[in-house]
């Protein structure tokens, strides 16, 4: 599998991505545009960094990505008709930061997913900022976006979940929860026999990972992100 | 395992759900608890397993001579206490097998080997004629209500437990699936020796599951205990006249 690495303090970068390329951005200021012009699947990595990213879509495709205490400004743009785009993004959190994501969709009879998990270690902020933008003359949509908070201390998280419709040809569906853990769900795996703090662990780890559509590899990754940086 | 559960009183936000509930249960046995709705059936299988909605205001839950009141849920379970619930929840994004697993290795020096493992777990998908696809979908994840009971004796088989508490095991399960959870429960029983507490409404599960004690619990208490022949009388005549034995119970 190609790796992508980009650690400079502030950079540029332009991805023309062929399946099976991870894209990791350790510690960074940076921009990022992906052109996507085959039925792909990608994976990004983002840890402890500032980033733009600027995805430009031309065809079926979904884009995985994950962070850990870093803040996105997302822009996609749907650019032909009869897309079907899948989009997943989980973070966890441990300081102030904000996530915002503009789905555009600019031509006719796209089918968009967009799902957000995050989980929030601390008492610190957290925003997720999710518009949906169809303007006039984007006929036949069907876009969902759903997206999910889960404090682990007290809450100061908080999603705004936006349908910016310019046209009455569309479905669109939206859905935010922040919250805990349900008490039961843990109640259920602590009768298993694991202990509390294992069953959150497990929770947290399929909260984030389950959200994703990665292969093997990408799946190693993330836990062993999850892992150095949680617990 | 020897379970002896003296004098227990249990409350929720002040409404006491168990009143100086007693119940012992021998290696082996096979006990029914039987009652209507709402009279604390469920309730006692969820305090066994120590959950943090109940309060215990009185009296202990002994597991071979020791009280458990303050192990945790977990460490109650790693006992060998296994719920099989009424209702069993989905639990998204954790999938059946990472969740047997680490369930498995959190009672084990050890961990389990992953070919061991695949290989027991396969074979008891197969025993409940699940499909083996099934163990990579989250816990209950678009089960069927008896989709669900059949992974709740699926975990039972996989963790070995010494002491079953069965929660309505019958409900939401066909004739055939009602057949096939049975036998899988019956063949355990016989293997392990396991003690089993069964909690129903009904007696057609005891057609196939043959107790050695049935009670019938009103108001959080047991009024009324017997053999197998308790279960035809309350069929023919439902839970009204023991209600009158609760009142007296109650004035005492």
């Amino acid at each position: 599998m190609n790796k992508i690495f980009i650690e400079e303090l502030t950079s540029e970068k332009d991805l023309y991505l062929e399946e099976s390329t991870i894209v990791i951005v350790k510690s960074s200021d940076c921009k990022l545009n992906y052109f996507i012009k085959d039925e792909i699947n990608i994976f990004t990595l983002i840890m402890s960094s500032s980033v733009k990213v600027s995805c430009m879509v031309e065809c079926n495709s979904i884009f995985n990505m994950f962070s850990v205490n870093s803040s996105l400004s997302v822009n996609i743009d749907l650019l032909n008709d009869d897309i079907n785009y899948r989009y997943a993004y989980s973070t966890i959190n441990k300081d102030n930061n904000d996530y915002e994501i503009n789905i555009n969709h600019l031509g006719n009879n796209i089918i968009s997913n967009i799902t957000n998990h995050g989980i929030n270690t601390e008492d610190n902020k957290l925003l997720f900022v999710i518009n949906t933008i169809v303007p006039k003359n984007s006929l036949n949509i069907t876009t969902n976006q759903d997206s999910k908070i889960i404090a682990l201390k007290d809450n100061n998280a908080s999603i705004k979940p936006n349908l910016l419709i310019d046209n009455d040809d569309i479905e669109a569906n939206h859905a935010a929860y922040i919250g805990r853990f349900k008490e039961e769900e843990l109640f259920y795996l602590m009768t298993r026999g694991i202990k509390k703090e294992d069953a959150v662990d497990l929770m947290i780890k399929s909260f984030l990972i389950g959200n994703m559509e990665i292969n093997l590899e990408e799946k190693e990754l993330i836990l062993d992100t999850i892992n150095a940086y949680w617990r | 395992m020897d379970i002896e559960i003296k004098d227990l009183t249990v409350k929720v936000n002040e409404i006491t759900v168990l009143d100086n509930f007693n119940l012992s249960i021998g290696k082996g046995e096979i006990h029914v608890i039987m009652g209507p709705n709402g009279v604390g059936k469920s309730t006692l299988s969820k305090v066994i397993l120590g959950s943090s909605d109940y309060n215990v205001i009185s009296g202990d839950i002994l597991v071979d001579g020791k009280s458990i009141l303050n192990l945790s849920t977990d460490e109650r379970a790693r006992l060998g206490i296994f719920l099989s619930f009424q209702n069993p929840i989905d639990i998204e994004g954790v999938t059946n097998q990472e969740f047997l697993k680490m369930a498995i290795n959190s009672n084990r020096e050890t961990p389990i080997g992953l070919y061991d493992f695949i290989k027991e777990l396969e074979q008891n998908y197969k025993d409940l004629n699940f499909s083996k696809e099934m163990m990579h979908r989250g816990i209950n994840q678009n089960f069927s209500g008896g989709e669900k009971k059949k992974n709740e004796i699926i975990q039972m088989k996989t963790l070995k437990p010494k002491f079953l508490i069965l929660d309505e095991l019958d409900s939401g399960l066909d004739v055939d699936s009602l057949d096939l959870v049975c036998k899988n429960v019956l063949e355990y029983h016989e293997k392990e020796k396991c003690s089993i507490l069964l909690i129903t409404h009904y007696n057609r599960i005891l057609d196939k599951i043959k107790p050695d004690y049935v009670h019938v619990l009103v108001d959080g208490k047991i009024v009324e205990t017997g053999d197998y022949t308790l279960a035809d009388k309350i069929e023919k005549n439902g839970y009204k006249s023991f209600e009158n034995s609760a009142k007296v119970l109650r004035e005492d």
